[in-house]
């Protein structure tokens, strides 16, 4: 099916914001560095360690792997303006030679009143588990909405957060009527 | 790119509304059913429209966000042309209204190839439209919000009550339609339990007419059963027990609150006549659920008064004054009262009405015995008119001490 992969999507995005598509187009051919190739057992663990082998920080957990990526959090989202919530997502990508740079950190808006997301922060990286320095790093001026569209890992990524968002509200709001 | 969603919008709301089946399915229509993740809508043979196959995002309710994937036989003229769209859309369920906030269009069918344009609404709240009448927008909207009801609701919506009903051939397979159709329609299984005789004589009618072909007629007798059936059966709420008559108005006061939450004036028409003057949609299952608890504690109490009668005594000035005073304490007003004693409720304003009533109705369930037991009796009991009549010839002065 042809739908839009996400991340082209705001790569395009991003890209020109920073001023056209040029700027991508200069970034592409960076060198990358690829290590060990994905396993075959495809579990969230399984990958947490796989993505995590090279990577200096490995507070990273996997939350949701698919054909060609693996998404993966280190902290709780941002509560700071419900519906509003900002989150950190890490994307190791399973086939490297598909997209310009295997490792990948956004930082993302999402409103989860109306489902939609828009990209903040995006760093590139040229070896996998944000390793072997940064390619490219960009910080989106003028952030625009998405609403990320099906069978896409943003919206795999807008739905995880919002359940998790969810969650902790939860869990403050119970905490704060046991006192 | 509102501009944009807006002209997608017009184009697709004019498309065509024919709904005549092919007599074999085109080649395109085939490939497109075949795109898993999605489930079909509802089509022509110009367009079908799938909806993306997954629980719908009801915590919102009642407005519906929902992808649709829209599939064209020929190509749809825009800018730029295309023959596959996503299309995402608030549906609000109350007002059967929608507001796009995502349209994604491809050149080729099943959002093959690249989309060729995206447009995503920035604004927080989209303008809403309101889909015309036998439009494709318009059967779309309820169409979703009928999935979302459902996926509520579980297996008690209408719709499969009436196909279960259209298959029943027995009153037992009549009863057992209503028993599959949930909460919904539990109160007519409680009449099933608490009165066989008069069930058996309902479902027999029932089937008699839709055998006959008269389906309608066997629908509208079936709607209106319930109601008939209680109101016909008045007197014996004056006979029920204090408590089940406590629970009823303590019941109808939830649903009255309720109502007053979504719109004054239906409080009021369920206050004054016992009638829902939402759309069904416009409530949430809890609601329908404590309407339906209204009738069950009606029929019960019903039973209750024809097995085990309560005698009371009518409602005299002394029970009047008494139950004046709790009323205001209540925070009911003179106006209110002298209305209510007067059966005159209908000139006060819907806001009046519905608190009015309301206050009415916590003070019957709060009020000591056996000033409790008289108002309700006189309350619950059968009328010639759609408001009481006084039971005295003069409202007491609810302010006066005793």
């Amino acid at each position: 099916m042809g739908i839009e992969h996400p991340r082209r999507l705001m790569l395009l995005v991003v890209a020109f914001a920073a001023g056209g598509a040029g700027a991508l187009a200069a970034a592409a051919p960076e060198a990358k560095t690829v290590f060990a190739p994905p396993p075959s057992k495809r579990d969230l663990a399984t990958m947490t360690a796989w993505a995590n082998a090279r990577a200096s920080d490995k507070s990273w957990a996997a939350f949701s792997v698919s054909d060609h990526a693996v998404l993966m959090v280190s902290e709780k989202p941002a509560l700071t303006a419900w519906p509003v919530v900002r989150t950190w997502i890490r994307t190791e990508y399973l086939d490297p030679e598909s997209v310009s740079f295997p490792s990948e950190l956004d930082y993302f808006e999402i409103d989860c009143l109306r489902k939609r997301v828009r990209l903040l922060s995006a760093t590139f990286y040229r070896g996998t588990g944000m390793s072997e320095g940064v390619a490219e790093e960009i910080d989106t001026e003028k952030p625009q909405w998405e609403y990320p569209l099906p069978f896409t890992e943003t919206r795999t990524v807008v739905q995880a957060t919002c359940l998790t968002a969810q969650a902790a509200r939860g869990q403050i709001a119970k905490d704060e009527s046991g006192r | 790119m509102t501009r944009t969603i807006a002209a997608l919008v017009l184009c697709l709301m004019v498309a065509g509304s024919a709904w005549a089946a092919p007599a074999k399915e085109p080649r395109w229509q085939t490939d497109a059913r075949a795109v898993p993740g999605w489930q079909e809508l509802e089509w022509d043979d110009t367009h079908i429209v799938f909806i993306l196959d997954e629980p719908l995002d009801v915590s919102a309710w009642p407005v519906v966000q929902a992808w649709t994937r829209w599939e064209f036989e020929k190509v749809q003229r825009g800018e730029p042309d295309f023959r596959s769209m996503l299309w995402l859309e608030d549906y609000d369920c109350a007002k059967i209204s929608t507001a796009s906030r995502a349209i994604v269009v491809y050149a080729e069918r099943n959002l093959d190839g690249e989309p060729l344009t995206w447009s995503f609404a920035q604004e927080d709240d989209p303008k809403p439209t309101y889909p015309k009448p036998n439009t494709v927008g318009h059967a779309d909207a309820q169409a979703i919000c009928a999935l979302a009801e459902a996926q509520m609701t579980g297996p008690g919506r209408a719709d499969s009550l009436m196909d279960a009903i259209a298959e029943a051939s027995t009153p037992d397979a009549l009863l057992a339609a209503f028993k599959e159709a949930g909460w919904t329609w539990a109160s007519y299984v409680l009449i099933h339990d608490l009165f066989p005789t008069d069930w058996d004589v309902f479902a027999r009618q029932a089937l008699t007419l839709r055998q006959r072909g008269g389906h309608v007629r066997a629908n509208e007798l079936i709607g209106d059963f319930l109601a008939e059936f209680v109101n016909a059966r008045a007197a014996y709420l004056e006979t029920a027990p204090i408590e089940s008559l406590r629970a009823i108005a303590r019941a109808r006061a939830k649903v009255m609150a309720a109502l007053k939450a979504r719109r004054v004036q239906s409080c009021a028409s369920y206050a004054l006549y016992d009638a829902i003057t939402l759309d069904y949609a416009e409530m949430a299952p809890q609601e329908h659920q404590d309407v339906a608890e209204v009738w069950a504690l009606q029929l019960r109490a019903i039973r209750q008064g024809m097995d085990t009668p309560t005698t009371r005594r009518a409602i005299g000035d002394a029970d009047s004054e008494r139950f004046a005073k709790l009323f205001l304490a209540k925070g009911g007003t003179a106006d209110q009262w002298a209305a209510i004693f007067r059966g005159r409720t209908a000139a006060l304003s819907p806001q009046d009405q519905c608190d009015g009533w309301a206050t009415f109705l916590n003070t019957v369930a709060d009020a000591p015995e056996p000033t409790a037991s008289r108002v309700a009796a006189w309350y619950f009991g059968p009328s010639e008119n759609s408001e009481k009549e006084a039971p005295v010839e003069e409202p007491l002065d609810p302010t006066r001490t005793s």
